[in-house]
C-alpha cells in the first residue's frame, strides 16, 4: 500500500468521523471548568503561602537574633536560621517567577516542554538543598526561638535540646515530603530522560 | 456567551482531539480522562486566545501538549480536575468503529509504537498540515521537520508494503 493510499484513507477516516462524531454539550456544560483553572495553579499558591510565612518568620527570627545579639550562643544560630530562610525564600521565588512565565497557551511544544522541565529541574534542586538543610535548620532555630519564646536557654539542657531536635525532624520531614509527593513528584518522572530526548529531536536534521 | 463560542469552537475541531486521544492512549478509560484535560486545557486558554497563531495551530499546540504531558505520567491521570464517567466527544448511536476498518486500525498501531513527539509528527502529516505549520506547532525547523517526516514515512512505507 502506498503512502499516498494511506493519506487518503486518512481523509476518509476523518470524513467518516464528522459524520459519526457527536458533541455532549450538556456534559460539556456540566464540567466545572472555571474551577478547574484554581486547581492547575496549586505549586503556585503553594510556594506564594510558603514565602509569606517565611517572611512572617524570618523578620521575627532576625528582630530575636538583634535582641540577644549580646550572646554570641544566639547570634550565631540567629543568623544561621535568618540565612536558611533567605535561602529558602530565594528558592521558592524562582520557582514563582519560572512557574508564571511559563506559557502555556502560546508556546510550541519544544518550548513549552522545555519550560515545564526546566522547572521541574530547579524544583529537584531546590527540594534537595531544603531536605538537606532541614536539620542545620534545626539545630540553630531551637534554641533561638526557645530563648525568644520563653526566655528559655536549651543549651542548659541538652537533653531537652536533643529532643526537640529530633522531634522537629520527625514532624518536619514526613510533612515536607508530603508535600513534595503531592504537589510536584507526581509528575517529575522521567524529566532528565525526556530532556535529552527532547534535545536529540530538535538536533536531528 | 463566551462558553457557547467555545462549544462551537470545539464542535468544529471534535475531530482532532478525538484523533489524538485515540493516539496517545490506546486504553479507553485514560482516553475519556485525556479528552476531559485538553477540554479543560482549551477552555482555560480560550478567554486567552488573541489571534496571533491560527485558531488551528493554537488547538493543536494545547492538545498535543496536553497529549504529551498525559502520556508521559505513564499514561495515568492521577490529577483529575473533574469526576465525569462519560466521554464528552463520542461516536454515534449509528458507531463507525476505527478498529473495523483495517487500515486506519494498522496505522494507529503504528502510531502508537511511535515516541511522543513522533506521534505529533505523523499525527500532524496525516492531517495534511503544511511542513511550516506543523514546524510552527511543535517549535522545530521546517527542515527538521521534513527531516523527522521522511523518515517515518520510511518506516510507514516499509510497514505497509507487506498488505
Amino acid at each position: 500500500m502506498e503512502l499516498e493510499e494511506l493519506k487518503s484513507a486518512w481523509a476518509q477516516y476523518d470524513k467518516k468521523l464528522t459524520q459519526n462524531l457527536k458533541l455532549n454539550e450538556e456534559l460539556l456544560r456540566k464540567m466545572n471548568l472555571e474551577k478547574s483553572k484554581k486547581e492547575m495553579n496549586a505549586p503556585l499558591i503553594y510556594e506564594i503561602i510558603y514565602i509569606t510565612i517565611s517572611v512572617i518568620f524570618l523578620l521575627f527570627i532576625a528582630s530575636a537574633t538583634i535582641r540577644y545579639s549580646y550572646e554570641l550562643k544566639f547570634l550565631l544560630p540567629g543568623i544561621i536560621t535568618s540565612i536558611i530562610i533567605v535561602i529558602w525564600v530565594y528558592n521558592s521565588f524562582s520557582k514563582i517567577r519560572l512557574l508564571s512565565n511559563i506559557d502555556y497557551y502560546y508556546s510550541p511544544i519544544i518550548e513549552l516542554q522545555k519550560s515545564i522541565n526546566t522547572f521541574k529541574l530547579m524544583y529537584q534542586k531546590y527540594k534537595k538543598f531544603e531536605l538537606y538543610s532541614i536539620p542545620a535548620f534545626a539545630i540553630s532555630a531551637i534554641p533561638i526561638l526557645g530563648i525568644a519564646l520563653r526566655s528559655f536557654d536549651i543549651y542548659e539542657h541538652p537533653i531537652r535540646f536533643i529532643v526537640a531536635i529530633v522531634l522537629s525532624l520527625v514532624l518536619c520531614y514526613p510533612v515536607q515530603i508530603w508535600l513534595y509527593k503531592n504537589l510536584y513528584d507526581k509528575n517529575i518522572r522521567n524529566t532528565t530522560k525526556f530532556l535529552d530526548e527532547l534535545s536529540k529531536f530538535e538536533q536531528e536534521e | 456567551m463566551e462558553k457557547d463560542k467555545f462549544i462551537s469552537v470545539i464542535k468544529d475541531n471534535q475531530n482532532l482531539i478525538y484523533k489524538i486521544c485515540y493516539s496517545y492512549c490506546s486504553n479507553a478509560e485514560n482516553r475519556k480522562d485525556l479528552q476531559q484535560e485538553i477540554l479543560l486545557q482549551l477552555w482555560n486558554s480560550f478567554s486567552k486566545f488573541d489571534g496571533r497563531v491560527k485558531l488551528l495551530t493554537w488547538i493543536y499546540r494545547i492538545a498535543l501538549n496536553t497529549a504529551i504531558t498525559f502520556y508521559r505520567n505513564d499514561r495515568k491521570h492521577s490529577d483529575k480536575k473533574v469526576s465525569i464517567d462519560a466521554s464528552i466527544i463520542s461516536l454515534s448511536d449509528f458507531e463507525y468503529v476505527p478498529e473495523q476498518d483495517e487500515n486506519i486500525a494498522m496505522l494507529y498501531q503504528f502510531i502508537e509504537n511511535l515516541n511522543e513527539m513522533d506521534k505529533a509528527l505523523i499525527l500532524l502529516y496525516l492531517d495534511d498540515n503544511k511542513y511550516k505549520d506543523i514546524a510552527e506547532i511543535l517549535g522545530i525547523s521546517e527542515t527538521n521537520v521534513a527531516t523527522k517526516i521522511s523518515r517515518i514515512k520510511k518506516i510507514l512505507k516499509e510497514q505497509f508494503s507487506k498488505i
